[in-house]
């Protein structure tokens, strides 16, 4: 009994340090190994599985759309599920992939709470599996990194608020945040301000993990979040009830965690008279936003995370770990923070990709897998 | 007119006020009890928000507060009239941003506000029309077929749109958004409608009959009244007044995105309830409507002034929304036993 029990120990720690050592991002085995016995397949013989986020919204069947597309010039067979934005369906189309047995599943699950649930389907099953955008305990993940937005954000609006004598003084920051949607998702406005309040003077500095879902004001009329329920309407009328509180000769600086929340919170500060003293700077180069960048004085960054895009990177990363590569604990998606200096260089006037950045640390083993390269203008690589 | 004479000895007739023959001591303790109701609780609300949160008693918030419920207010005339009539429109949820897609997509095309507007609201009125028809002829329940019509519209609006908010490129296509008295015009609009809802209500045959309709369907067919072409003109006017209120959401916004409007649904019939209608049909009005329309903005107003937290908000409405339906029970528990008393 007792030489079970430590062999099982054993076991335990051996599968927690391998585990460890292939997820640890930056280990050296980041992205290169292979497991035992992992011989390269064809990608003909590969079947995917890929679930939606949910097909009705436009942005997850682009990147739908794309896998597919992608997946069938490549070969590979792909099955398509649609979670829906719904958890228990997410949780029995998991069900549904681990019985038709792909060589990996690729999830995108909006709702955090059954992560782990749909996460326990594939790992009691073996099935590889990858998240997409949303983590799922058990599976590899791809994401931008919405912290990195926010500082990139601020890297570009703040030079110029300070050119004009911005100060905590004279400035209201609005964090325009979609509470319902967890953390790391409204991570880019709280960085923001928290980049804000180390970069101009007279701001109260708060840590990141201070700004919360609950937070309403930070330092009086320093900072001040409205939770825009991830919608234009509803970040318009959130911003109309507070924006009484802001002083009628602030300056406002304004981040929000897509391009409707901003946008919404923008067009109630534009009525409420604060007109050209508003600096401000979109999420995910949508249409609307490209348009504002370009054309609107006050709207002068843009982070663009090129969804026409995502499918590739989502197949390459699969197709690695079906090759046996343990990727790095977090993938990076392209991203960049576009200003209306550089809008052009990655963008056409219609909103299509014109290029994308240069892969980066934790991405740079997709190239390997020449998928990136054959539908897209990956800048160092082509 | 004789069949109107009819309906109204045949189905019992509420429009909000108090009894024709009731005497002056049952009108005085309707308007009474009306203070104690939702109007009462209203005044109380302003009066604790004026106390507790700091700008909230001033001029620009409420313009501020009237422009958020602008959109509420006109999707909810149109539910009022469903509700009153004895129906359920979930569909405005879709109508709302469908209209407003239409109209940014058409104006950003080159076609003419009017034109454009006139397109929006036509896609309303195939939508009640459809609404009605299956509700008529069909016989499927009114909140079955709106359940199913809203999953349609909302579909539909981000087909159009591709899932994408579409901004206006001409800021000029927007002149529901200029400000006009100190207002912007979606509001005075919202109040002229309300006007000519009221009026429609209140004093035409046709508001008579749906009060009736309401009030009990099957006598009022009896009596000879056509009630389902009544019917059908009420999801038709809702559907109009929401894709009207999707052109004035796109007009706010200088945008159409395929996901505004999505409480429409829940909150105009919270609205219309908090204002007096019963779900049952055949009560309410617009005054009480813009009161509970007026009601559920201002407590979202002052929550967020008073700097409460968001998830503590919705708490906080829920027991407002809760409070206000009480105390307009209350009242109506208060005019009975007066009414009772008098005619003793």
């Amino acid at each position: 009994m007792n030489r079970k029990r430590w062999q099982f120990v054993a076991l335990a720690v051996a599968t927690t340090t391998m585990a460890a050592c292939g997820t640890t991002p930056g280990s050296s085995n980041t992205g290169s190994g292979k497991s035992p016995g992992g011989a390269a397949k064809a990608l003909s013989s590969l079947s995917f599985a890929y679930a939606s986020a949910g097909d009705s919204v436009g942005i997850f069947k682009t990147v739908g759309d794309g896998v597919m597309t992608h997946g069938t010039q490549l070969g590979i067979k792909v099955k398509r599920y649609d979670n829906n934005l719904d958890g228990p369906t997410a949780l029995t189309n998991a069900g549904l992939i681990v019985q038709s047995k792909p060589d990996i599943a690729i999830d995108w699950n909006t709702q955090v709470g059954v992560g782990a649930a749909v996460g326990q389907q594939f790992t009691r099953s073996n099935t590889p599996c990858l998240a997409v955008n949303q983590q799922i305990p058990g599976c590899a993940w791809l994401n931008l990194s919405n912290k990195q937005m926010g500082v990139d954000a601020a890297g570009v609006i703040l030079p110029i608020a300070s050119k004009r004598g911005w100060t905590g003084a004279n400035t209201t920051v609005v964090m325009s945040i979609a509470s319902a949607n967890g953390v790391e998702v409204n991570d880019g406005p709280r960085y923001f301000y928290v980049q804000t309040a180390n970069t101009l003077p007279g701001f109260v500095k708060v840590s990141p993990s201070q700004i919360t879902a609950s937070t309403t004001t930070i330092g009086g009329t320093n900072g001040i979040q409205i939770d825009c329920k991830s919608t234009l309407d509803g970040a318009y009328a959130a911003m109309q009830n507070v924006v009484g509180r802001i002083p009628k000769s602030n300056n406002v600086l304004l981040y929000g965690s897509d391009d409707d929340c901003t946008l919404g919170a923008y067009r109630s500060l534009k009525q409420a008279g604060f007109g050209n003293r508003i600096l401000t700077g979109g999420l995910g180069a949508d249409p609307d936003g490209l348009h504002l960048l370009r054309t609107d004085p006050n709207w002068v960054a843009e982070g663009a995370l090129f969804f026409q895009n995502w499918g590739l990177y989502a197949l390459s990363e699969a197709v690695a770990i079906t090759q046996g590569v343990n990727p790095p604990a977090l993938t990076a998606i392209p991203q960049i923070m576009l200003t209306k200096a550089n809008a052009d260089t990655y963008y056409d006037s219609n909103g299509g990709v014109k290029s994308l950045p240069p892969l980066v640390a934790s991405n740079k083993y997709l190239a390997k897998y020449n998928i990136l390269q054959k539908f897209a203008k990956v800048q160092g690589l082509n | 007119m004789s069949s109107v004479t009819r309906v109204e000895s045949a189905a019992s007739v509420d429009t909000g006020s108090a009894p024709a023959s009731g005497g002056a001591l049952a009108r005085l303790a309707a308007q009474g009890t009306q203070l104690l109701g939702v109007g009462g609780f209203y005044l109380i609300l302003v009066v604790f928000f004026s106390i507790k949160a700091d700008h909230f008693l001033t001029t620009s918030n409420t313009v501020n507060i009237l422009s958020n419920i602008a959109i509420l207010g006109v999707v909810s005339l149109g539910q009022a009239i469903v509700l009153i009539s004895g129906g359920f429109d979930l569909s405005v949820s879709g109508t709302v941003p469908l209209g407003g897609i239409i109209f940014v997509e058409l104006v950003n095309h080159g076609h003419g506000i009017a034109l454009a507007t006139l397109a929006a609201v036509g896609a309303g009125l195939v939508v009640g029309v459809c609404n009605g028809l299956i509700v008529t002829v069909l016989g499927i329940n009114p909140l079955i077929t709106t359940l199913a019509t809203v999953s349609i519209t909302g579909g539909l609006a981000f087909t159009v749109s591709n899932g994408l908010t579409v901004t206006l490129t001409n800021v000029g296509d927007a002149p529901l958004g200029n400000v006009l008295w100190g207002m912007p015009r979606y509001v005075w609009t919202m109040f002229v409608l309300a006007i000519i809802v009221f009026i429609v209500l209140r004093y035409t045959v046709f508001g008579r009959m749906l009060y009736s309709v309401g009030g009990n369907r099957e006598a009022t067919r009896l009596a000879g009244v056509p009630v389902n072409a009544i019917t059908m003109a009420v999801y038709v006017l809702s559907g109009i007044l929401s894709s009207f209120a999707g052109v004035m959401l796109a007009q706010q916004l200088l945008a159409g995105a395929p996901s505004v409007g999505s409480t429409q649904g829940l909150q105009s019939i919270t609205a219309v309830i908090l204002g007096g209608a019963a779900l049952t049909g055949g009560t309410g009005g617009i005054p009480g409507t813009l009161l509970g329309v007026l009601v559920i903005g201002t407590v979202s107003n002052g929550l967020a002034l008073m700097q409460v937290p968001t998830f503590y908000q919705q708490i906080a409405t829920g027991v407002i929304l809760l409070l206000a339906v009480g105390l307009g029970r209350l009242r109506g528990l208060v005019e009975r036993t007066i009414w009772a008393r008098s005619r003793v």
